[in-house]
């Protein structure tokens, strides 16, 4: 284990970067886990997850976008995802209107099954990138635990619900489940507990030698628990995990943003941030609804039932994203994992993110 | 004739399947070992698809829970395979 020189851990600090991460998180398991008398799927709950949805998941697949195309550098690094995926995913998308019986439901199983993957991606970025800031180099093993831990978990779930032999409906469309054997799940679930294991004795041997460990590193990995075992059960908490997903990742894309354009002006920065910030929240809000609902709504005129046509453009944007999203967020890249290193508050002191 | 094409297709499913998997199976090693990023890229959303219509194809045969397991970890490889795309 080797210390590199120390950074400091978090985009904003420890309450803002907590929230975006996890405390939210936590506070609405807590409250449908254990407070929540009126049971699960009250109209209200309904109500505030898709008024979630629409503030905080659609946004964050259109900002993916915008960073994706913003940038010259980035459409030239990324030919094929930048040019060549849209006809693809349209491509998709039209067979999947053309054949509503056949071919749908294929489309939607495929978000199924990679919605929970690209949380887990995200994850396991996110520890990583917490790590990375803090300075802390994490060896092999760890590395492995982190996978492991983030992946197991995420399969535990999807095996536990692929163990029905049902159709499961998703909006208009219904989607088969696979009826695989109910063990899986349980196999899944105990590696994961195993890793867990791993991981926490390795972060106790960081504590003995004295090395400074911010639990925030730790706070997805733990929120990635609540979302896919703890409260794999917890039906209202499960229609907020997108939301969460988004509102983790509108944190990361909202300090990109603002590094992207440092230096900032030296005569008043907390205004710059304020008009920045905001006119990038409008951007995205206005691209999500129009991507989300405004598309479905115009093709719904074309004879397709509103709820089918949203679906299927959900689940064609939702995969464009999954594969953007895999494209864009590399470390390794350094122009990436420079501006990954930058804090508000010193970008607004104008230093530069660290290399 | 869609009908007929449909009555075929369904006769034939299981060599389809079969056909599918191997197919995807000999382009998944050959974009492994491609040094050719435009054409692994491509190669790859060619085996996504594919894995679509394997899923297809195989789902309604209801060959038994262990196949479909089989199936279902061979979709999580081809997501994983996915974060290759376009490196």
């Amino acid at each position: 284990m080797e210390n590199v020189k120390s950074r400091n851990p978090y985009f904003v600090n420890l309450w803002v970067d907590g929230f975006f991460i996890g405390f939210l998180s936590i506070a609405l398991f807590i409250y449908f886990r254990y407070l929540d008398l009126q049971g699960p799927f009250a109209p209200w709950q309904w109500a505030v997850a898709q008024a979630a949805i629409w503030a905080l998941n659609w946004p964050h697949v259109f900002a993916t976008n915008c960073l994706l195309y913003q940038s010259k550098n980035a459409r030239q690094q990324y030919p094929l995802t930048a040019y060549v995926l849209p006809f693809f995913m349209i491509a998709l998308g039209v067979l999947a209107f053309c054949s509503p019986n056949d071919f749908a439901p294929y489309i939607v199983k495929l978000l199924i099954l990679w919605s929970p993957f690209h949380f887990s991606g995200q994850t396991i970025g996110l520890t990583l990138l917490y790590a990375r800031r803090s300075g802390i180099n994490l060896d092999p093993w760890m590395r492995m635990s982190i996978f492991g831990f983030a992946y197991c978990t995420f399969l535990s779930q999807l095996c536990a619900l692929e163990s029905y032999n049902i159709d499961l409906p998703y909006s208009a469309i219904s989607f088969p489940l696979l009826g695989i054997p109910k063990w899986t799940a349980s196999i899944f679930n105990s590696a994961a507990y195993g890793f867990a294991l791993a991981l926490f004795l390795a972060f106790w041997q960081l504590r003995a030698k004295k090395q400074h460990l911010p639990w925030i590193i730790a706070l997805p990995l733990f929120v990635q628990y609540l979302w896919f075992v703890q409260g794999a059960d917890v039906y209202s908490f499960q229609l907020f995990v997108s939301s969460f997903h988004g509102l983790q990742y509108l944190l990361i894309a909202w300090s990109m943003q603002l590094a992207l354009h440092h230096p900032w002006p030296t005569s008043n920065p907390s205004l710059f941030l304020i008009k920045k910030t905001s006119l990038w929240l409008g951007f995205i809000l206005l691209g999500g609804f129009t991507l989300f609902y405004l598309l479905p709504l115009g093709l719904s005129h074309f004879g397709w039932k509103i709820a089918f046509s949203s679906a299927i453009v959900f689940a064609i944007l939702q995969i464009h994203h999954f594969f953007v999203d895999g494209v864009i967020w590399k470390l390794r890249d350094e122009n990436v994992s420079r501006y990954l290193m930058s804090n508000i508050l010193e970008l607004a002191k104008n230093r530069a993110p660290k290399e | 004739m869609t009908t007929f094409l449909l009555k075929l297709m369904a006769f034939y499913a299981p060599w389809i399947a079969a056909f599918l998997f191997a197919f995807s199976a000999g382009l998944i090693a050959f974009a492994w070992f491609d040094q050719k990023k435009v054409r692994r890229s491509l190669l790859l959303l060619l085996i996504l698809f594919l894995l679509l219509m394997e899923l297809m194809m195989v789902v309604p045969l209801q060959l038994g829970s262990f196949a479909n397991m089989l199936l279902l970890f061979w979709a999580v490889f081809h997501l994983w395979l996915m974060g290759k795309f376009d490196r």
